[in-house]
């Protein structure tokens, strides 16, 4: 049955397109956006003046967040403030190219950085606790991770998210691409 | 000097390359990333001018020999900041690690960036250098543990994965973890003493027995010229006898050592959950309190079975083993050498066997959790899978599971029966070595070998097998069981993070209540209380508002001491809440909260759970108040009827109620609620407050609440936003400044307006 997504006109996503948004660095290499919109208001106390007219205006120094980091990294990225309170979204990074697309990609391969487990070299429980030592993308990486199966997040069939004590996050992209020996350490805990 | 991290030489030769002596650094730590997405060694000081930071890495030079080589560090890049110019250093948080910034002339600079093993000391870097800005010194008293010996186990040099507690689970001593069991069990000396007899009585009597059914029988009996050929009857009534003596012994045995144990696993237990008690709110949102409950129970139990079974068939198997030894040695050398050929392929399989097994089941064990919760999920979320139409799908999804967990429990199956025929054929063959030699021997007249020595011998064999495949499994019953045991020490050892202070003042509070500059974050860099400061005379009433999440229960949970604030500190009467007893401030302080629990049991229980001395007309009274008693008096049981589990099911609204009627019993000097009137109607809520107005008259009282209608009697109101306090003041005069309230006040009144009403 076909379904009727008449909703999707009841509110408006506010799209930052090459058109209205540029991308550019401020004098230590932040991302810093100059963009298209209605004014934003600079602090909450100011009237809201009901004018929606939009100008071009320098927002200063943004920061990226993706909306689906797994299912799809390279599509609707919110751009905010450091409050977090978002300026627009990014419907699809290649929309954007040069130096602005540059930018973009930096900051967020910075903020998601996760090495990727390629090979499982051993894994040892000891009082709820497991030691990992692994290779990984850059370089080899030991860690340990508390009740390890919670915090063993399948994001899907074959990827995987661990999670160490610290907070760090390693992943793996496809459990079953991994050779076999590194795959039967890590088989139990998923 | 702070320490977070003691530089090698090279790294202190290089600051002081770069003009920083050693001795002029205040505070040094290390980092693990470079400010290009690189592992690199990082390292940061402050001195009394500056934040100097380098990265690079650390290599070796010269010879192989450890103790003969030169370190290098080298340096990839290298920056200073200014302290006078730095403003506002701060850690912006990424997924899985962070960097700390500052606003460097005019513009936001990167120090450094670090993953979150290094999180906390960066975090202290910041704290130090905005601390510098501010008093142009450090407190270091306040920071001295975090040098950086007690962070890390002094054995292995490794990090404590909980900083709270230094036990380092790679270093952790068995031998003193059975030590504190041990101790436990010292109460029962005389009765282990009299298991310690009886397994010893046991084990000779089972040795025993094959040498009077097999050697006496055939060889003294069956055999003409035997010393007691021909009595049968006697040697029947003497088998019968043994194996008689040794069911009593083994009876008596069963029953100290089953009641053992269970006592000391009952102690065990009991000194836990007084722990618990005792646990500060922190040790609880840190871990789900309901897997908390199984694991100790589990736990528990682990231990129990140990000690109730797998211990004593330990002890017994061992006397029998090391004497079945001793009396086939005297009994036949040679013979007992040929035992011993297969012995050690016999407890390799088994051990193999056992690691596999071990894996099995563990693959079988997530399989069946994995199943468990979709079951537990699905029947929970059913209104909504119904409403969803999406049944099918989660039938689907529940074959699947259902279909893993089968296979796995298959596998089990498959895997034991074939091994396990392998291994009784390969335990066989040992038997088989033992009759042919033996035979040989009697055939040929060696060795003194006769009937009855063979079969007596034959059935040693096998007495001596029946233990191994014990002792292959013993091993990793025990690593379960110490893991059991230091889990439930974990809970048992934890401190709590509030602690009462050594000489509590113990006072009847009038409720002046006074927060002077308090921060407050329950998780490091994301502070939920940001320098907040005001003050509740006695007897009046305070308003907090704020949006969502603004930080307004925070505030709550700090004035009844489950949470202490980071800094600055919340007095009562003048006096720091750290320097009451917690008795007094349990007597003065009393909360209603958004989240209401009631006990299971009867409604009048659950009101005097506050003062369990409380008459039944105090108990109507509170009810009245809290505008509870009209609907409970509805109940065919009134006030005793069951709340929870098989009887009546309370609404929101209701259970707001009953909770408002135990504080208002509790009669506190200082009353704080916390949306306590959200989930009511508007009239219902209309009637309590005008109940809740006597009660909070000349009382101190905390009102929270989304509803501004909600306090219009309060003498003072304080705006809450994002952790900040940005307004305080009467309702008029935030009114007058149109600042935040203003702005919230306007958004209710427009939505009132549009239905209809004016206030």
């Amino acid at each position: 049955m076909e379904h009727k997504n008449d909703f999707l006109n009841i509110v408006k996503i506010e799209y930052l397109t090459p058109e209205n948004a540029k991308f550019s660095e401020t004098a230590n290499g932040f991302p810093r956006l100059e963009a298209f919109i209605p004014k934003v208001k600079k602090d909450d106390l100011e009237e809201n003046s009901g004018d929606d007219t939009p100008v071009w205006q320098d927002l200063g120094r943004v920061f990226f967040h993706r909306a689906f980091p797994y299912d799809s990294a390279e599509n609707f990225i919110s751009v905010t403030d450091k409050e977090g309170n978002e300026y627009g979204l990014i419907r699809s990074l290649s929309e954007f190219d040069g130096a602005g697309r540059e930018i973009i990609e930096r900051e967020l391969k910075r903020k998601y950085y996760t090495p990727v487990i390629t090979k499982i070299k051993s894994v040892k429980e000891r009082f709820g606790y497991s030691y990992w030592e692994v290779e990984t993308e850059s370089g080899s990486a030991s860690f340990a991770m508390h009740d390890t199966f919670r915090n063993t997040a399948k994001i899907s069939e074959e990827r995987v998210v661990l999670t160490d004590v610290d907070g760090n996050r390693y992943e793996i992209k496809d459990v079953f691409a991994l050779d076999r020996k590194s795959y039967r350490k890590i088989e139990l805990y998923l | 000097m702070i320490a977070l991290k003691k530089f090698s030489p090279s790294v202190v030769a290089f600051f002081g390359e770069k003009g920083i002596a050693a001795d002029e650094c205040l505070m040094s730590c290390e980092s693990d990333l470079g400010t290009d997405g690189v592992s690199k060694n990082v390292y940061a000081v402050i001195t009394k001018e500056k934040i100097a930071v380098a990265e690079g890495f650390i290599g070796f030079e010269g010879k192989a020999k450890a103790s003969a080589r030169t370190e290098i560090f080298t340096c990839t890049a290298y920056r200073e900041f200014l302290l006078e110019k730095c403003e506002d250093v701060r850690v912006e948080l990424f997924i899985s690690g962070g960097r700390a910034v500052c606003e460097y002339e005019g513009e936001t600079a990167e120090i450094a960036r670090f993953t979150f093993s290094c999180r906390h000391d960066v975090n202290i870097l910041c704290d130090i250098a905005n601390q510098l800005k501010k008093d142009g010194k450090i407190d270091e008293e306040k920071l001295k543990h975090e040098n950086e010996d007690e962070h890390f186990c002094p054995k292995c040099h490794r990090r404590y994965p909980d900083q709270d507690r230094k036990i380092c689970p790679k270093c952790m001593e068995k031998a003193k973890l059975v030590k504190r069991l041990l101790k436990m069990f010292v109460r029962y000396k005389y009765y282990i003493m009299l298991i310690l007899l009886t397994f010893a009585l046991v084990a000779g009597l089972r040795v025993i027995t094959p040498y009077v059914s097999n050697k006496m029988f055939i060889s003294d009996v069956l055999t003409p010229g035997g010393s007691m050929y021909g009595e049968i009857g006697k040697i029947l009534l003497m088998i019968v006898g043994v194996r008689l003596i040794s069911l009593l012994i083994s009876i008596v045995n069963g029953i100290i050592s089953a009641k053992v144990a269970a006592d000391v696993v009952y102690d065990l237990k009991k000194t836990i959950f007084n722990t618990i008690g005792g646990l500060s709110m922190r040790f609880f949102s840190n871990r789900q309190t309901g897997g908390l409950m199984t694991q100790i129970n589990s736990d528990a139990t682990e231990i129990y079975w140990f000690f109730c079974d797998g211990f004593p068939y330990l002890l017994t198997n061992m006397v029998q083993l090391l004497v079945v030894l001793a009396v086939m040695l005297t009994m036949d050398p040679l013979l007992t050498l040929f035992t011993f050929i297969t012995i050690p392929v016999f407890f390799f399989t088994f051990k193999i066997t056992f690691t596999l097994f071990e894996k099995l089941h563990a693959r079988a064990y997530s399989k069946r959790r994995a199943y468990n919760s979709l079951i537990s999920d699905v029947l929970n979320g059913m209104r909504v899978v119904k409403s969803f139409s999406r049944e099918e799908e989660e039938m689907g999804r529940f074959q699947k599971r259902s279909k893993a967990q089968a296979d796995a429990q298959e596998k089990i199956g498959v895997t034991a029966s074939k091994t396990f025929r392998t291994i009784g054929f390969i335990m066989k063959l040992g038997s088989f070595v033992v009759w042919g030699v033996g035979g040989w021997q009697i055939i040929q007249h060696t060795g003194g070998m006769d009937y009855g020595r063979l079969a007596t011998f034959v059935a040693y064999v096998a007495m001596i097998y029946d233990p191994l495949d014990f002792f292959a499994d013993i091993s990793n019953w025990w690593s379960e069981c110490l893991n059991a045991l230091q889990r439930l020490f974990e809970i048992n050892d934890s401190i709590p993070e509030i602690k009462e202070a050594e000489n509590p003042v113990d006072a009847d509070v009038k409720g002046d209540v006074e927060f002077d500059d308090v921060v407050f974050s329950y998780e490091e860099n994301r502070t939920v209380i940001d320098h907040v400061s005001f003050k509740v005379p006695a007897g009046s009433t305070l308003g907090i508002v704020g949006h969502t999440g603004a930080g307004k229960s925070t505030l709550a949970n700090l004035l009844t001491r489950l949470y202490d604030p980071n800094e600055g500190s919340i007095k009562i009467d003048g006096v720091n809440l750290k320097d009451y007893s917690f008795d007094t401030l349990r007597r003065s302080v009393a909360i209603v909260s958004q989240e209401t629990y009631l006990f299971r049991g009867t409604i009048m229980e659950n009101i005097r759970y506050a003062r369990p001395d409380a008459t039944n007309e105090e108990i109507i009274n509170a009810a009245k108040i809290a505008s509870a008693h009209e609907f409970i008096i509805k109940y065919p049981d009134a006030y005793e009827t069951v709340i929870g589990f098989g009887g009546k099911e309370l609404s929101g609204g209701e259970k707001q109620r009953v909770s408002i009627a135990r504080a208002v019993l509790k009669n506190p000097a200082i009353l704080i609620l916390d949306e306590a009137t959200a989930a009511m109607d508007t009239q219902t809520e209309r009637s309590i407050q005008e109940a809740l107005e006597k009660l909070t008259k000349d009382r101190t009282t905390i009102i929270i609440a989304h509803r501004l209608s909600t306090l219009r009697e309060a003498d003072k109101l304080i705006v809450l936003d994002k952790g900040k306090m940005p307004e305080e003041g009467t309702a008029q005069e935030l009114l007058k400044k149109k600042g935040k309230y203003y702005e919230l006040y306007k958004m209710q009144l427009e939505a009132l307006k549009t239905i209809g009403i004016e206030e």
